[in-house]
């Protein structure tokens, strides 16, 4: 049934709402997944009336997000956007995407890398953009951002296993390893809260996650 | 004479026992396993008080002491431990995730129409 968003959230209570009202106005459907929240982050997308998920424990963000793939794919949907629940991206620009997906399996979200994107996030994102395209062959160069969207039918072929937020690049990796068409396109973004998102050590953790990804093969 | 490391080694077999039997009795051990660490940690008391029961092995493995067999040992039990352990975590893990997955399905609020 067209298109789902799917949002993941965690203690989001605060931003989520204005994000649900943005992305309502372009997609068919929309998912957010509440990853165990401890404030009232489920009342609010209820609130929103978009259909609502609860992980009763907090699993990461990986399991979240493919728990709201799985379910809107059960539903019917055939295109996937995915968007952070934190408000740091603009769902004005979910059309780009949207128009891109007649061409390409998935499209790939990617933030201007300036004085506004942290400095860890800068440099952690280049080392990665690096490592992808030497391992895998892929060349995107925001291998982090979770503003992404995909056809359904690409789904069982980009399926990650990561919990946490080593799924955005080992989507990425299934993109090289099962030679899918791919779009990046640019996009705004909004740096809320510098303690959530990826910190130094899920870089490493993720760097070490793709070596085992290309030793398995 | 005992010495200091025997006393040691003596105060942590009884403190295991204590700690086993109180699991046992608070039913989160089954009589199986019971008597399975009680049985070690009995071997252990007993290694301690009496070592010279291990000469025959220790001569038959060419270590110097006792101790350097026992060191050698507690190595090889803990990283088993540590590898059950683990492939242990790993599965509950993986149990836990598909659990909480199944349940968010199933308890899925659904937008009103």
């Amino acid at each position: 049934m067209g298109v789902w968003a799917v949002i993941a959230a965690y203690n989001e209570e605060k931003n989520l709402a204005p994000v649900l009202e943005g992305v309502k106005n372009y997609v068919d459907e929309v998912v957010v997944v509440d990853d165990g929240s401890a404030d009232g982050t489920s009342n609010v997308a209820i609130a929103s009336r978009v259909n609502v998920l609860r992980h009763p424990i907090n699993l990461g963000k990986g399991a979240a997000v493919r728990t709201g793939v799985e379910f809107a794919i059960e539903k019917g949907a055939d295109k996937i956007v995915l968007i952070d629940a934190d408000g740091q991206h603009e769902p004005d620009e979910i059309p780009k995407f949207l128009s891109r997906l007649d061409r390409v399996d998935i499209v790939f979200g990617t933030r201007k890398f300036d004085e506004n994107m942290p400095v860890v996030l800068r440099f952690g994102n280049r080392l990665l953009h690096i490592f992808t395209r030497l391992l895998f062959g892929v060349s995107v160069r925001d291998t982090q951002s979770g503003f992404r969207a995909f056809r359904a039918q690409a789904y069982p072929l980009i399926r990650w296993s990561a919990d946490g937020y080593a799924m955005e690049t080992e989507m990425l990796v299934n993109v090289g390893k099962h030679k899918l068409s791919y779009e990046e396109v640019p996009i705004k973004t909004i740096y809320h809260d510098r303690y959530k998102g990826t910190t130094m050590l899920d870089g490493v953790k993720i760097a070490f996650r793709m070596l085992s990804l290309k030793l398995r093969g | 004479m005992l010495l200091g490391i025997q006393i040691v080694a003596v105060c942590f077999a009884l403190t295991m026992l204590y700690l086993t039997n109180l699991y046992y009795k608070r039913k989160e051990l089954t009589r199986k396993e019971l008597v399975f660490w009680q049985a070690l940690w009995i071997a252990l008391l007993g290694i301690t008080i009496f070592p010279s029961i291990l000469d025959p092995i220790v001569e038959q493995l060419h270590f110097n002491r006792a101790l350097d067999l026992l060191v050698v040992l507690a190595f090889i039990f803990l990283t088993v431990l540590s590898f059950v352990t683990y492939a242990k975590v790993k599965r509950t893990d993986e149990r836990m995730r598909l659990l909480v997955q199944r349940l968010a399905k199933e308890r899925a609020k659904e937008r009103p129409r």
